[in-house]
């Protein structure tokens, strides 16, 4: 039995060591994927940027650092986290003081999803090489999709997803492909409407009302304090918004004076495009909540525009 | 608790553990209290239910060995009435039912006999036959009726086969109890390697296949005959992963204790007959209906048509073994309807010769067992109709198109590569097993090739294996 038991501990230690090494690898590997290209800048201390701009998708796709770099001749980078609250928003931060300088700027993209409750793992994927940072695990255990068997079992949190297994294999043996449209993590889509706008507005006659959940709103709190702490400026930016899906949320007056009154509270400015001309034309949009192109465009030479009291 | 989770992992761990810790005498207390702990983790009220059929049980056996003439048959079959009662009620009741109230609405009258909501204790049918077989044993004179209730209680209880067996005989598995094992380095790793094997092919193979098995079933008029064969053809190799695993790891972590469970599969795909595949598959189940049923109604020992109603019976009886639906009925109907067809063709295809080809055999009874299987999986009589009847006709209009015969079913290229790969991989597991003795080959190797191999097993597991802790289909019977 003594033999067994000692097997069996030495087996445990073998597959422990070969498999860490192996998921150390693949991590290695996936690390330098176009794909995990902004959370590798964070880490590797490569940001420094003057300028940040934080927020959900609307914020990647909508404010442009190719303008911002240009106007203000300052460097700037898009960290928009398509599909999280506020919460996600908020490590990722952290996460950028830890390895990089504060930036001067921050410009926070707000919306009414910013505050919701839902806390779902979206594109758990991006997070998988990243895990052994504690920033970066704390983050992604405030959410529901990975638990203690993908932190804990070596290359279990790889489990089917052999794409990743491969890609992280490969990028090891031959360098990735570089992303040509690299704009420091702005990423516009050029599409027009897409042929669920309509079906959406159909499907949602009655409206929808968005929860707005007090944890998310002390992480804001926070993150507000810290930036004050570290003289960062924080400007809110509402970025333009279909106006036909805006009188589908039933309490987005609440939402909005919510804005407001932190706006006041903690003396930042808003501001807010919600009410643009450009809302109310379908040709900007490729749905509901995204401007495409043609509204990019439009949309940042008005924030550059109205940036430039405030940034200097 | 699964077989496939985290948890049963360490209830493996701790139970094993205080096994071989424990004096001899008091390891019946530590495995019967493990098997009650197992089975209260689905649903704890249902205990009372085997409870129930165990006092019934131990005492019916007591009484039919003192007895004899009249009276020993009546405590047999009041036993028997107790175990197909309980069957009976939680297992049929709705079934029965539902087709009367269909019957008497035709009479006007509208849902005259009520429902009943409750559950089907997991695995059920299993622990009720281990324990039927017991009291027909005693009363057969092939085994002593046992005075120690906790080691009854244990052999219907036993936690590695409640659930989903092997289905024991008496003879085999009580004497057993009262065995001491000490422990045996060659014997312990034994039955791990069965409990690996049985996890790859649980995780990596069953539920991997079971995804666009689902997907087409839950809705197959939206998809083409290709689909349909693939789906059908992915379930016959899930359902035979999915039950030879539980299977596998059940004897492994019996057998890592000392206990020696019977064997449930042996390559059933590889039969050349139906008659052959039920020597095969279930084993348990097969030699359980032929042992009570079928050597009860006569066996051969009768004129020709008579034989054939015999073996028909068992089928149609053994289907509705499976479940409570016309679905399970049908396919136990299809098996017996293949047996006696096989029996009555026989003559005639020894003539033609074509029963000399092994693999044109093997290939014909694989079709027939997985038409059979389009009625245990389909939800319903309608979807297993539509299957059926759908499954070859669009084929040759699919071939002359020579595009889009290969249609998204729930799973992405990479994964049914995937699919098709690990069912290959189980093949040439079953070719070689049918060479040498794959244990025998596998210990004479030196230690790094063993550990190699067992690395590599457990890295496909995480890799390749699927985690949602999804239930073993036979758990539902």
């Amino acid at each position: 039995m003594k033999i067994f038991v000692l097997k069996v501990i030495a087996f445990v230690i073998i597959f422990f060591v070969l498999a860490t090494l192996l998921q150390n690898i693949i991590d290695r590997g996936l690390r330098k994927a176009p794909e995990n290209k902004e959370i590798n800048d964070i880490i590797s201390s490569d940001i420094n940027a003057g300028i940040l701009i934080q927020g959900s998708s609307r914020a990647k796709r909508h404010i442009s650092t190719l303008v911002l770099d240009s106007v203000f001749k300052m460097n700037s980078y898009n960290l928009g986290l398509p599909a999280y609250n506020f919460i996600m928003q908020y490590y990722q931060f952290l996460l950028y003081l830890k390895y990089n300088t504060p930036p001067k700027y921050i410009i926070q993209n707000i919306d009414p999803r910013t505050f919701r409750k839902d806390r779902y793992l979206v594109n758990y994927e991006q997070f998988l090489p990243f895990l052994d940072d504690r920033l970066i695990k704390k983050a992604v255990v405030s959410y529901h999709g990975l638990d203690w068997k993908d932190f804990y079992i070596p290359l279990y949190k790889y489990h089917s997803v052999y794409h990743l297994v491969y890609e992280g294999i490969k990028n090891n043996i031959s360098k990735p492909q570089p992303d040509n449209n690299d704009h420091k993590g702005y990423e516009p889509i050029d599409s027009l409407c897409d042929p669920s706008f309509g079906s959406y507005l159909l499907n949602n006659p009655q409206g929808y009302r968005m929860e707005v959940d007090s944890l998310t709103l002390n992480y804001f709190k926070s993150f507000i304090d810290t930036c004050k702490a570290k003289k960062i400026t924080v400007i809110l930016v509402y970025t333009p918004e279909y106006y036909r899906a805006q009188k589908m949320l039933l309490n987005r007056d609440s939402i909005i004076s919510l804005f407001k009154n932190y706006s006041s509270l903690y003396n930042l400015t808003l501001l807010d495009y919600s009410q643009d001309s450009i809302c109310h034309d379908s040709v900007n949009f490729y749905n509901y909540q995204h401007l495409n192109k043609i509204g990019v465009k439009k949309f940042n030479s008005k924030l550059a525009r109205d940036l430039k009291d405030l940034i200097k | 608790m699964l077989f496939n989770s985290f948890q049963f992992l360490a209830f493996f761990i701790i139970v094993t553990s205080l096994y071989f810790l424990l004096p001899y005498k008091q390891r019946w207390i530590l495995l019967l209290t493990a098997s009650c702990y197992f089975y209260m983790a689905f649903i704890p009220i249902y205990i009372l239910i085997l409870g129930f059929t165990i006092i019934i049980d131990y005492f019916a056996g007591l009484y039919i060995e003192k007895s004899v003439g009249k009276r020993k048959k009546t405590f047999l079959v009041f036993s028997l009435i107790a175990n197909i009662g309980v069957l009976a009620i939680f297992k049929y009741y709705n079934f029965i039912s539902e087709n009367l109230n269909f019957l008497l609405h035709g009479f006007g009258m509208d849902k005259p006999i009520p429902y009943l909501n409750i559950l089907l204790p997991i695995g059920l049918s299993f622990h009720t036959f281990q324990a039927m077989s017991y009291t027909i044993e005693v009363y057969r004179g092939n085994q002593k009726a046992e005075r120690h209730f906790g080691i009854y209680s244990l052999y219907v209880m036993f936690y590695p086969q409640l659930v989903a067996g092997p289905i024991e005989r008496p003879q085999n598995l009580l004497h057993q109890f009262r065995e001491k094992f000490d422990f045996d380095y060659n014997r312990v790793t034994d039955g791990l390697r069965l409990m690996a094997w049985g996890i790859f092919k649980k995780v990596v193979i069953a539920d991997r296949l079971a995804i666009p098995v689902g997907f087409v079933y839950a809705q197959p008029q939206s998809y083409n005959s290709f689909s349909l064969i693939i789906a059908t053809v992915f379930f016959a190799f899930q359902i035979f992963c999915d039950f030879s695993a539980y299977s596998d790891i059940a004897i492994g972590a019996a057998r890592v204790m000392g206990f020696k469970l019977m064997k449930n599969f042996d390559k059933p795909y590889h039969s050349q007959s139906v008659s052959e595949f039920w020597k095969r598959w279930h084993i348990s189940l097969s030699s359980w209906f032929r042992d009570y049923l079928y050597i009860s109604l006569g066996g051969n020992r009768v004129t020709i048509p008579r034989w054939l109603l015999n073996l028909f019976i068992v089928f149609l009886v053994s289907g509705l073994w499976h479940g409570a639906n016309w679905t399970f009925i049908i396919w136990g109907a299809l098996h017996g309807f293949y047996l006696v067809f096989g029996i009555v063709t026989k003559k005639l295809r020894e003539k033609t010769g074509l029963d000399k080809i092994p693999l044109l055999s093997s290939l014909v009874t694989f079709t027939l067992v997985c038409f059979a299987w389009i009625f245990f999986r389909a939800d319903n009589i309608k979807v297993a109709w539509y299957i059926a009847t759908h499954i070859i006709t669009g084929l040759p209009y699919l071939i002359l198109q020579h595009h889009h015969i290969i249609e998204y079913i729930g799973i992405s290229k990479d994964e049914l590569i995937l699919c098709f790969a690990t069912i290959l991989l189980l093949e040439c597991v079953h070719i070689l097993q049918s060479r040498v003795n794959i244990v025998a080959y596998f210990k004479a190797k030196s230690i790094y090739f063993r550990w190699a191999v067992y690395l590599s097993l457990l890295v496909a597991i995480i890799f390749f294996g699927v985690f949602e802790n999804r239930q073993f289909i036979y758990f539902q019977f």
